[in-house]
């Protein structure tokens, strides 16, 4: 029998690791037999990394909590039947990243981003202002691209993962993932260049 | 440094100061988000339970309903069940039957059918004695023979393999004789899996019926006619609407005859070698895939498998004998059973008189062979001398095609050029129509089916089928 607070942050555990393997079994069966305070405190744990993936891959948005609510919802509902192949963690991220998707499908328009959580206090108000303008303007264009592209670029370009470890998390091959990574690097590349190209003929006029 | 490199850096550079901590607000904020997930999620977790439970219990029913259905579509091989009762009857019986041994005296020896089918070699009986079978509505009471009746459903079929029938019902009556059929729409395989026992039942007492002859002969002995304490008789119940009379006698004739009641109606219609008629509107008209013509195999349906020993080459010892000779005692022997002496005799003649080949297809038909049988019928039907028998032939040959052999094309064919449509007899004429309305259905050829059903109710609107023709129309 574990403690609740004997083995933080138990979400990283992993059973490719032999000595946490125990404690994750401990885990395990505790979540699955529907044990609350060892799930709230899963969930807790959670909280912070699934907020940072959210903000990364949906860009600072004013709705970003819907999205982290859901995304814990979804991971405290597969926490029930977690059976310990992989660690809290990387679950927790391939669940937000579907829940992202789903969000993505379900508000594709093409509206502005807000840009509220990109400030910088190093900076002055102009660098600011003009920072701020450069995420808006990349996350319009991630928008635009399909969802394993856009998972693969932002796990890789903006979580700044290696692509095997974005694999995981994808569920599909490191080559697959580079694969990916090099397609939405040379689409979102094009995008922003021919969008360049646009805003330097309307100038021209 | 690319423009997409320097947009990157932007990013992570505003979200890494952001920390990714949210809510803002406060600790409480962040524990009611927290809170929430967990309740939401047992929820979820619930409900999806709930529907996987109902899933799994639609799935069962989904499975054991098919596992029914496959039961009913392929039913386990019926297995049989043989009883030998002290006074000498065997009884036969397949595995689903379900029946009593009422009585086992000598005097009164009663069976009580429920359900399935059964054989009865009923040993030879003493004056006075009985033997009774009872099912839901009718009795059958006989006095020495060898046949099957199942019960299925509310309905009873009756076949006989040895001695003689005769079947009244409110309708009318009909006689059958060994291989004639009493309601055989309602038989099943069950019946069907009797049939080889049936057959090596009434060949053992054939051979009986003949050594006994022989000896009475040699001691000087006139062999003994059939006599009143021989008949069978199979009677229904009074509440009973169909009437069974099973009636055993020495002449065992390869004739079905259909006669009205006589107090129902003094005009006797009577037909020779015809098969009985059934009461019931036949269910067993599976349409077949259209074939053409030119490419329908004629003689593919396997033969009824009868025992060794009833199929006979004519006997070297027998003297060569006249046509006329030949058919008479070929005739004789069919009437005290002996089809295998028949056989044997209707070949032993030459020449190509169309009696020598009824005689022989008769013989062919009691022994169960139905191809041959319908084939040498079929010379009947296409001998040069035009013989009259040869409306009767061919409604003979079409029924073995059709019902036998499942072959209604050469069936049709058969009866269309025996002219048994035409024939002299309106008892025949109203079979072959019957007959020819089946074929039509069996074939799919409409305008053939409607042009039968008009003319069979313009000449029998009060026929035996002309309710069934009636909802063809």
């Amino acid at each position: 029998v574990i403690a609740v607070t004997d083995l933080p942050p138990w979400t990283r555990l992993s059973p490719l690791v032999e000595r946490e393997r125990p404690a994750l079994d401990a885990l395990v069966s505790r979540l699955r037999s529907g044990d609350a305070s060892v799930m709230e405190q899963v969930v807790e744990e959670l909280v912070e990394p699934v907020s940072r993936w959210v903000r990364r891959l949906i860009g600072p948005r004013s709705d970003v909590d819907d999205v982290v609510q859901e995304s814990l919802t979804e991971i405290a509902t597969a926490l029930h039947r977690f059976e310990g192949r992989s660690s809290i963690q990387t679950l927790a991220h391939r669940i937000t990243t579907r829940t992202a998707s789903r969000f993505y499908r379900r508000t594709r328009t093409d509206h502005d981003h807000e840009i509220d959580g990109v400030a910088d206090e190093a900076v002055g108000p102009e660098d600011d202002a003009a920072n701020r303008q450069q995420v808006a303007r990349l996350y319009r264009h991630i928008e635009a691209l399909s969802e394993v592209r856009r998972t693969a670029f932002v796990l890789c370009c903006l979580e700044g993962m290696e692509p095997t470890e974005a694999a995981e998390v994808a569920q599909c091959s490191a080559v697959t993932m580079r694969s990916r990574l090099f397609e939405a690097r040379a689409e979102l590349t094009e995008r922003l260049s021919r969008e360049d190209t646009r805003a330097a003929r309307r100038s021209g006029r | 440094m690319t423009e997409l490199d320097k947009l990157i850096a932007a990013a992570r550079k505003g979200q890494d100061a952001d920390d990714g901590s949210p809510p803002k607000d406060s600790q409480a904020a962040r524990a009611a988000m927290v809170r929430r997930a967990v309740i939401a999620g047992r929820a979820r977790h619930r409900k999806s339970q709930e529907r996987r439970l109902v899933v799994g219990v639609v799935s069962m029913f989904a499975l054991a309903a098919l596992a029914l259905l496959a039961m009913r579509l392929w039913p386990a091989p019926v297995s049989e069940y043989a009883l030998d009762l002290p006074t000498g009857d065997h009884l036969l019986a397949t595995s689903d039957v379900r029946f009593t041994v009422e009585s086992q005296a000598t005097a009164l020896r009663r069976v009580r059918l429920t359900e399935g089918a059964m054989l009865f070699d009923v040993a030879p009986l003493g004056p006075g004695s009985v033997f009774e079978v009872l099912t839901e509505s009718e009795t059958v009471r006989v006095l020495g023979t060898v046949f099957v009746v199942e019960v299925a459903g509310e309905r009873t079929s009756v076949r006989v393999y040895e001695g003689r029938v005769e079947v009244v019902s409110r309708t009318g009556r009909t006689v059958l004789s060994a291989g004639g059929r009493y309601q055989g729409a309602a038989a099943t395989e069950r019946s069907a899996s009797l049939e080889a026992a049936a057959l090596g039942a009434a060949s053992r007492r054939t051979r009986t019926v003949r050594d006994r002859s022989a000896r009475g002969s040699a001691v000087g002995a006139s062999a003994a006619p059939a006599s009143a304490s021989e008949e069978i008789e199979v009677e229904l119940e009074e509440a009973s609407d169909v009437e069974v009379v099973l009636e055993r006698e020495t002449a065992s004739r390869r004739s079905v005859e259909r006669a009205v009641d006589e107090s129902a109606a003094p005009a006797v219609a009577s037909v020779v070698n015809e098969p009985p008629p059934e009461t019931v509107v036949p269910e067993t008209f599976v349409p077949e895939t259209v074939v053409p013509e030119t490419v329908v195999p004629e003689t593919v349906v396997p033969e009824t498998v009868v025992p060794e020993a009833l199929v006979l080459s004519p006997s070297p010892a027998e003297p060569m004998l006249t046509s006329e000779e030949a058919v008479q005692q070929a005739r004789e022997a069919l009437r005290v059973g002996d089809a295998e002496r028949a056989l044997a005799l209707s070949r032993s003649a030459h020449g190509d008189d169309p009696a020598l080949f009824l005689v022989e297809a008769d013989a062919l038909r009691t022994l169960g062979r139905a191809q041959a049988a319908a084939q040498v019928y079929e010379r009947v039907v296409d001998h040069r001398l035009h013989p009259p028998e040869r409306g009767r032939a061919g409604f003979l040959a079409a029924e073995l095609w059709h019902r036998r052999l499942h072959d209604p094309r050469r069936a049709t064919s058969v009866l269309l050029r025996s002219g048994a449509l035409d024939d002299p007899s309106p008892t025949l004429r109203e079979r072959a129509l019957a007959l020819r309305a089946e074929l039509a259905e069996a074939t799919e050829d409409r305008a053939a089916l409607a042009e039968a059903v008009r003319a069979y109710l313009a000449e029998h609107p009060d026929g035996p089928r002309a309710a069934w023709m009636r909802a063809r129309e």
